[in-house]
């Protein structure tokens, strides 16, 4: 997690370390999930380059770009300091709201740009105060609430138009906690998706659909009756099509199988049949999670005090408020940040997940598709139940060796 | 001639709609705190400091044209405007001294009133309590259209400095004539150096940060619509024209009888005792009425200046449309200026005197940076369309900088080598 404050003025290099110029600005596409298309890097007053995001290779501390092209203007496409930056938020009625103080940009996959700070914290890290403001209420032990509106909650069609214009009143405007940006933003664009998923084509639908965390695809799948559901399991990848079939209730199961095409049904029936060990039989329960606002040292300070009896330690999870995981990072990154640095800004929000009713080749196949050590197996809810670890799973590995 | 009649009534009543924000910042112009420095500035200067009031009429009437013309084009205010250019770090440096300013100004209005109510034996602490609660009750209870009736009512109180000044019997001659070339004083170094230090007061107390603001801000509050342009511009110039036309008889009240008579004012707000023996007691009671309404011009009118340039640097909900909850924010800084200054002038600790040299100071130092800000904002044809600054505005807008700049900086140097 990146603030626009943090990035603009920045110098750019390139892959030689040669100076390129200063940050001055960032486009973006402006949809549900506002991809980052291109950064302008000013030279001097009068001249700039834009600069594709494809050549982007490093963000943290200097922004180091390759050899690029320049870029052609993309349909949609937005200036964040001119539409975003400062600007005014009205809500549905019109009433002012507040202005645009920061933005919050995302690093996973993508850079994609996940909310909006409109909190006093935004102004004083605006003007560099941020730092020293935050250590002075440390000491007091008083705390300014960070505040932020997720771009779910913001109207795609009126920005547009120039305007920032909030789904809701004034009153009924959530304020969220900047490490639930991502699910929240995933959340409000799942009630978009399922809105408008009859006018979408079959195709993309499944697309968005596998492109949620396990516990939402569930949520939209719920939504759909049998024949829309049958179209969808039948477009989506068979792993994912097995995970959803195996976390809803029998009935609709069956009366999905049913309807589905030949082919399909004894390739999905096949990979649900032979799955017969249970992920809870499996899972472990060492493994190590930590707070959003926890801060590096501190985390670093309990990782050596908690985990000295640990067989292994894999993944750290970060949980939110409501102990929800909402993030995860591995230790490298963790030892890569400054002292003061909470979780929720060097976390990898929305990480890939699994269910207890996961069959454990899905589990498997994740495991190896992401090139990860564990993956963490949550409720419904999003909490953490366990963790399943590449050595957890090795003998089924060993199994398919011929 | 029917036809022309008719067309004029039309007009007329045209202009009637768009009537009241310009009027308004220029007669709050005349605060009391400017009262009193009109009044210090025709005992210590006698007429020759007429001419400076000349030419800070057009100064006035010129760049609130401006004001009002951008907030009518852009459908913004000059903080919305100056927060989307110029980001946050300078609207937050400009809103931290124009509070702080506004406070100073709002504070030296309390003070007059504080020192007038002697004049008619109220005890200070019910008379400034009770003008900050009428304050409050006035904007958080009225809308837009009562509240600019009742202000525009009460500009009428300023009629009673033009009695004051009749009974002060002056020579009308010597007057007019020095409003286009200063004459008939004798120019001694220390009449120089006032000359300079009052003359920058004038323009500071007439020409001011928060009347940029404020004039924006309530032209778009008010609601006019783009067409009606030429009629607000209209009004802007009229009311530079009225307010001046009033401390012209300020000047003239003072100038005929403390100046004439070599008798020193100290203090603005002793005005009206001071005049009394001269013109008569009703001469005298009349300015205190006059000092009393300026007062309560000043306090509500800076006060909300501050509350809508906040709504607009950091886009808050703030009308006097708008009811209390909805415009919490705007509202909690008006009361908050208010009770603050309410609280610091009843101190007996504080000077008021080196309060108001550093207020004033702190105003004429922040006029040119916010010309700077109004001027690029109305030379901007992306923002302006075909509502840009023409050469002459340019220019004189250019040369109002330098000026003043120059003049804030002398009158500062002079002050402190005293």
């Amino acid at each position: 997690m990146l603030f626009f404050s943090e990035l603009i003025g920045k110098t750019v290099f390139s892959e030689h370390k040669h100076k390129l110029g200063l940050l001055g600005d960032i486009f973006f596409i402006n949809e549900d999930t506002p991809r980052i298309t291109k950064i302008i890097v000013s030279i001097n007053k009068d001249q700039y380059r834009e600069i594709p995001i494809t050549a982007l290779r490093k963000v943290n501390g200097h922004i180091i770009v390759a050899q690029a092209k320049a870029t052609s203007t993309i349909l949609n496409e937005l200036s964040l300091k001119k539409v975003l930056l400062d600007q005014q938020i009205i809500d549905l009625v019109g009433n002012k709201v507040v202005r645009v103080n920061d933005i919050v940009i995302q690093d996973a996959p993508g850079l994609t740009l996940s909310g909006i700070d409109i909190g006093v914290m935004g102004i004083l890290r605006r003007i560099g105060l941020e730092e020293i403001i935050q250590k002075l209420m440390q000491t007091f032990h008083f705390n300014i609430p960070q505040q932020f509106l997720s771009w779910g909650d913001v109207s795609n069609l009126d920005l547009d138009y120039g305007q920032i214009k909030i789904k809701q009143r004034e009153e009924k405007l959530a304020k969220i906690h900047e490490e639930d940006l991502a699910d929240y933003l995933e959340m409000t664009n799942i009630h978009n998706v399922h809105k408008f998923i009859g006018t979408l084509p079959p195709k993309k639908a499944a697309e968005v659909l596998q492109s949620l965390t396990v516990t939402y695809q569930l949520e939209v799948f719920q939504r759909f009756d049998s024949i829309k559901g049958t179209e969808l399991i039948n477009l989506i990848d068979p792993d994912e099509a097995v995970d959803i079939l195996l976390a809803i209730d029998r009935e609709r199961r069956d009366s999905i199988m049913k309807l589905l095409p030949l082919n399909k049904k004894q390739e999905l029936h096949r990979l649900m049949t032979f799955s017969r060990t249970p992920v809870g039989n499996l899972m472990t329960s060492e493994f190590f999670a930590v707070g959003s606002q926890e801060t590096s040292k501190d985390i670093i300070k309990q990782i050596k005090s908690d985990t000295a009896e640990y067989s292994y330690l894999g993944p750290i999870y970060v949980l939110n408020r409501d102990d929800q995981l909402v993030g995860v990072f591995n230790l490298h990154e963790l030892l890569l940040q400054k002292a003061d640095i909470p979780a929720y800004k060097f976390m990898i929000p929305e990480p890939s997940m699994v269910l207890l009713t996961t069959p454990v080749e899905v589990v498997v196949y994740k495991l190896l598709k992401y090139n990860i050590s564990a993956l963490p197996v949550v409720n419904r809810d999003k909490k953490i139940l366990g963790i399943i670890t590449i050595d957890d799973v090795s003998e089924i590995l060993l199994k398919k060796i011929p | 001639m029917k036809t022309i009649i008719s067309t004029f009534k039309r007009r007329f009543l045209i202009f009637l709609t768009v009537f009241g924000p310009a009027t308004i910042t220029a007669m709050a112009d005349n605060d009391a705190s400017g009262v009193a420095t009109y009044s210090i500035a025709g005992a210590t200067l006698g007429y020759p400091i007429l001419f400076v009031l000349f030419i800070v009429t057009f100064l006035l009437g010129i760049t609130q044209e401006m004001g009002i013309r951008l907030a009518l084009i852009t459908r913004k205010g000059l903080g919305d405007l100056i927060r989307e250019h110029y980001g946050v770090r300078v609207s937050l440096f400009i809103f931290f001294c124009l509070f702080i300013a506004n406070l100073g100004t709002i504070i030296a209005n309390l003070a007059a009133v504080k020192a007038t109510s002697t004049f008619f034996q109220i005890p200070a602490l019910p008379a400034v309590v009770g003008i900050v609660v009428i304050s409050f009750f006035f904007v958080t209870r009225g809308n837009y259209k009562v509240n600019q009736n009742i202000m525009l009512f009460v500009s009428l109180f300023f009629l009673t400095y033009i009695f004051s000044a009749f009974k002060a019997k002056p020579d009308w001659g010597a007057a007019l004539s020095n409003l286009l070339v200063p004459h008939g004083a004798h120019l001694t170094p220390e009449y120089i150096r006032n000359y300079i230090i009052i003359g920058l007061g004038v323009l500071g107390t007439t020409v001011t940060p928060w009347g940029q603001f404020f004039i924006s801000s309530f032209a778009f509050d008010k609601k006019i619509e783009k067409d009606r342009i030429k009629y607000s511009q209209l009004e802007t110039y009229s009311g530079a024209f009225l307010t001046n036309f009033f401390s012209f008889f300020m000047i003239v009240a003072t100038a005929a009888t403390l100046y004439a008579h070599g008798i020193p004012l100290l203090s603005g707000e002793q005005a009206s005792i001071a005049i009394a023996p001269f013109a008569g007691n009703l001469a005298g009671i009349l300015f205190a009425i006059g000092i009393l309404n300026a007062g309560f011009m000043g306090v509500v009118i800076v006060s909300l200046s501050t509350a809508y340039a906040f709504a607009e640097f950091f886009g808050i909900s703030g009308s006097l449309d708008k009811t209390f909850t909805k415009s919490r924010a705007f509202y909690l800084i008006f009361l908050a200026q208010l009770i603050g200054a309410g609280i610091l002038v009843l101190l007996p600790s504080i000077s008021l005197f080196h309060l108001a040299i550093v207020t004033q100071a702190l105003n004429a130092v922040m006029l040119p940076i916010i010309f700077v800000y109004l001027l690029k904002l109305t030379n901007n044809k992306a923002i302006m369309g075909s509502y840009v600054n023409n050469t002459f505005q340019r220019q004189f807008g250019i040369a109002a900088i330098y000026i003043i700049s120059a003049a804030a900086v002398l009158a500062v140097i002079l002050t402190l080598a005293k």
